[in-house]
């Protein structure tokens, strides 16, 4: 294969946003006529790698050379000059309109819409690819799987030569997977190139040609897929060293005060654990594993299929969020504080004050003295930077001071049970420290706490056991001396399929 | 946090356009049509025709906060007025007044429960109940163009005069006021008025902080139908107190164009009780200074339009500045090597 010209060369490709290096010198070939996974795991670049190739992103260093071109930055209509298409894992078709008007999108096949024309283009890929889907059926009708196979016709009907697959498997079922490998090799042999995005390792070893592999937005290496094991992919996604510091808890470790048994919805399947008082509870998986989903099960803003909650060891009826934070003393921190925390556009004390707002009022009118002294303390204890409490409004103020916004707003509920999603992303160093603090705190007030993060260091560094979360289910549950890297990435990573064929 | 000129200046720009305009149909006034303008008299009159509107606009400023519109108010309040003059001729004051006070409400809240229950923008919603509140105002009266009258005490809630200077103030007036109070202590005084403001700026956090969206929607509703309600009574005494299908018909637009304009941000988002009522009072101002200088009516029209898009376009602008610089990043690209 070296001997070959590669179709798509990428060089020392930099990227950087405010406070964090995206792609450090990253240099990858791909070569036509190959299936070339890139694997690493939550944040090692993937995405903004990808969305370079694309034209999405402009790198800030690195050239990227196509067809023997060579450019500083790819445009969208650039890369689909020479034929780059990507798919995504949001669908990006029009869904009101049939399968073969999807296909035939955006090309002129005449000067008027040619129906027989668009239907034939379409069979033909369908047959082609050996499967049945009617070319007149509207996209919203079809399932996923088959959706994904209109997807692929739409690029292969343009004469694409590298195909680009992001996670492509994570929607489908068993059945349809392999319906897209068979596809995809039939394309390897025509000789397209391929980037395959997954972050399912046996798909990894069953597809592809050669594997890269990105950690922290360094390029680690690239391996010919028969040559290497699962294992030492794990080695290296992980093979990183651990830096950050985190600040000493002294918390002792008391009864169990949320349990979860069985608990089903939002799309996850059976998850049972414990916390316990003075503990920190990380949750760990991939992005999509339903961590977030059954935590939000559990804080009752979605509805409960099947399973059990249980609060200091009674069953907890929790219907809406206003039961878990006033009945049983359970708040929530949201990973996406800008959607889902907080206000923007309102000032800080208005913010603070807001889950409590009926217990500060009287006869529905807010007590405004109360609601000063609350946001007075909370602003204190969070140690917010800002001119004014009553007058800043929260869209001024940095990430780090916007997160512990929302973490006052939600600890001045006075909960006992709080869990934390994504507690410190996009903030910076110094705030990072303050929230572990305030963790270590909570601690040692004796409350429970639970930490859903994708940081690794994060995870070992603060959590006293952790619950792996394999898709959309239990993995495994790791006490404090069996934490290790390659154990939770290795148990985050295996996939339905896999285990489905065991079982077989 | 202190404030620069700029800011003050963005907060009182619309007052300040109010302040202007007076000033310039106060000079035009004499030298154009030949008769002073700038007179208690002309300034009550004008006072006493916006009242209604004002009320109104209190509560569309709800719905507006809340991050809906309502295109059927002005229908709403026509089928209110109808059934109010049909029920006093065949009861009595108290029973219409009260009814129709509730009706206003129910007629609202129903928009709500429809907004609540489908989850599609009110747009389409209020379009809807539109169409039935006009069919159904015709069919209360017979389908023809009939015009119904009120009682005296009906039409002196709104209606009565209190002499001033060379001018009389409406109670109208005053009834304005008091539901202007009453909304401004609302919004800015309950928890229901911080929710919402909450819901306009952010319904998912609302959401997720256990307050239930759905029935927030068909409360701030219903809450604007009673001032819907209020307002057609204050608007029955002023007209004098005849009543038809086509009464208060077209005023939504206005309402909704004057609160938009004082910088109540239509979807939700921002804006203050203040901000409508100084909006809804530069359309009146205009409406009334140009048929004071005989300008044709038509050009109102085209006046209105402009400083309605005028108003849209300088809070776009200043919104997208914001975002810009919030965008802004210091420092510089690495150097490559």
């Amino acid at each position: 294969m070296t001997e070959k010209q590669p179709i798509l060369s990428l060089k020392d490709i930099m990227k950087v946003y405010p406070g964090v290096i995206a792609l450090n010198k990253v240099s990858i070939d791909f070569y036509p006529g190959e299936v070339h996974a890139l694997i690493g795991e939550n944040g090692a670049g993937k995405s903004t790698f990808i969305k370079t190739i694309t034209g999405a992103h402009a790198p800030d260093g690195g050239t990227i050379t196509v067809d023997g071109e060579t450019y500083s930055a790819m445009t969208p209509a650039l890369a689909r000059k020479h034929g780059i298409e990507c798919i995504y894992q949001e669908f990006n078709l029009i869904d009101v309109l049939s399968a073969a008007e999807n296909i035939c999108y955006g090309e002129r096949l005449g000067k008027l819409v040619d129906q027989k024309k668009m239907r034939k283009i379409a069979k033909d890929l369908f047959d082609d690819f050996g499967v049945d889907i009617d070319p007149d059926t509207p996209v919203r009708n079809l399932t996923p799987g088959h959706m994904q196979i209109v997807e692929i016709a739409k690029a292969v009907s343009k004469q694409t030569r590298v195909l680009i697959l992001d996670e492509p498997t994570a929607p489908l079922s068993v059945a349809e997977v392999e319906i897209l490998f068979r596809i995809v090799r039939r394309l390897r042999d025509q000789g397209v190139a391929i980037i395959f995005i997954s972050h399912r390792l046996d798909e990894v070893f069953e597809l592809t040609d050669r594997v890269s592999i990105l950690r922290d937005g360094e390029y680690i290496t690239t391996l010919n897929t028969k040559d290497t094991d699962r294992a030492e992919l794990i080695r290296y996604m992980v093979g990183r060293e651990m830096t950050a510091t985190f600040p000493p808890r002294n918390a002792q470790i008391g009864e169990v005060a949320l349990e979860l048994r069985n608990l089903t919805g939002n799309g996850v399947k059976n998850i049972s654990f414990q916390a316990h008082r003075g503990e920190v509870l990380g949750i760990s998986g991939l992005v999509g594993a339903g961590r977030t989903e059954i935590m939000k099960v559990v804080f009752g803003s979605e509805k409960k299929q099947w399973g059990e909650v249980l609060v200091n060891g009674k069953p907890a009826d929790i219907r809406s969020p206003k039961d878990a934070m006033h009945k049983y003393g359970i708040c929530l921190i949201p990973e996406d504080r800008k959607r889902e925390g907080c206000f923007l556009g309102e000032t800080i004390s208005w913010n603070l004050v807001y889950n409590v707002l009926e217990k500060i009022s009287h006869l529905t009118v807010v007590n405004a003295k109360k609601e000063a002294e609350i946001a007075d303390y909370y602003g204190k204890t969070m140690r917010i930077k800002a001119p004014d409490l009553k007058n800043t409004k929260v869209m001024t103020l940095s990430g780090g001071n916007q997160q512990k916004v929302v973490v006052g707003k939600a600890l001045a509920t006075q909960s006992d049970i709080i869990i934390f999603d994504e507690p410190t992303r996009g903030i910076d160093v110094g705030a990072k420290y303050e929230i572990y603090e305030l963790i270590n705190g909570l601690c040692e007030e004796g409350k429970c706490v639970v930490m859903i993060t994708s940081d690794m260091e994060e995870l070992l560094g603060m959590s006293d056991r952790i619950v792996v979360f394999g898709e959309k289910c239990l993995a495994g549950e790791l006490t404090k001396e069996e934490f290790s890297q390659e154990r939770i990435l290795d148990m985050a990573s295996t996939s339905d399929r896999e285990t489905v064929k065991k079982e077989a | 946090m202190k404030k620069g000129i700029s800011e003050y200046l963005k907060d009182y720009m619309m007052l300040l356009v109010l302040v202007v305009l007076l000033i310039v149909f106060s000079i035009l006034g004499p030298a154009v049509a030949g008769r002073s303008f700038f007179n208690l008299k002309n300034l009550l009159t004008m006072l006493n025709q916006n009242a209604y509107l004002v009320i109104l606009g209190v509560g569309i400023t709800f719905i507006m906060l809340g991050g809906g519109m309502d295109l059927s108010t002005g229908f709403l309040i026509s089928t209110v007025g109808v059934c109010m003059a049909l029920l006093e001729s065949s009861s009595n004051i108290v029973v219409a007044l009260i009814c129709g006070i509730l009706l206003a409400v129910l007629l609202s809240a129903f928009n709500g429960v429809m907004y609540s229950w489908l989850q599609v923008f009110p747009f389409i919603i209020t379009l809807g109940t539109q169409y039935i509140l006009n069919g159904a105002t015709y069919l209360l009266t017979g389908g023809i163009s009939k015009t119904n009258y009120v009682s005296n005490a009906f039409k002196l809630i709104g209606g009565s005069n209190i002499t001033i200077g060379s001018g009389a103030l409406k109670t109208g007036v005053l009834v304005m006021i008091l539901m202007v109070v009453i909304g401004s202590f609302i919004l800015n005084k309950t928890y229901f008025g911080r929710n919402v403001y909450a819901l306009g700026s952010n319904p998912d956090a609302v959401a997720l902080s256990g307050v239930s969206v759905a029935k927030m929607r068909v409360a701030i509703f219903a809450l604007a139908g009673f001032f819907f309600g209020i307002a057609q009574i204050v608007n029955i005494g002023t007209m004098g107190g005849a009543v038809n299908q086509g009464l208060g018909i077209g005023s939504e637009f206005t309402v909704m164009a004057g609160a938009m304009l004082g910088g109540v941000k239509m979807g939700g988002g921002g804006g203050k009780m203040s901000n409508m009522v100084i909006g809804v009072m530069i359309i009146g101002l205009l409406d009334y200074g140009m048929t004071f200088l005989n300008i044709n009516q038509y050009w109102k029209y085209v006046v209105l339009g402009i400083a309605l898009l005028a108003a849209v376009t300088m809070d776009t602008l200043q919104t997208r500045a914001a975002a810009n610089a919030a965008k802004k990043v210091t420092g510089s690209a690495p150097a490559a090597k």
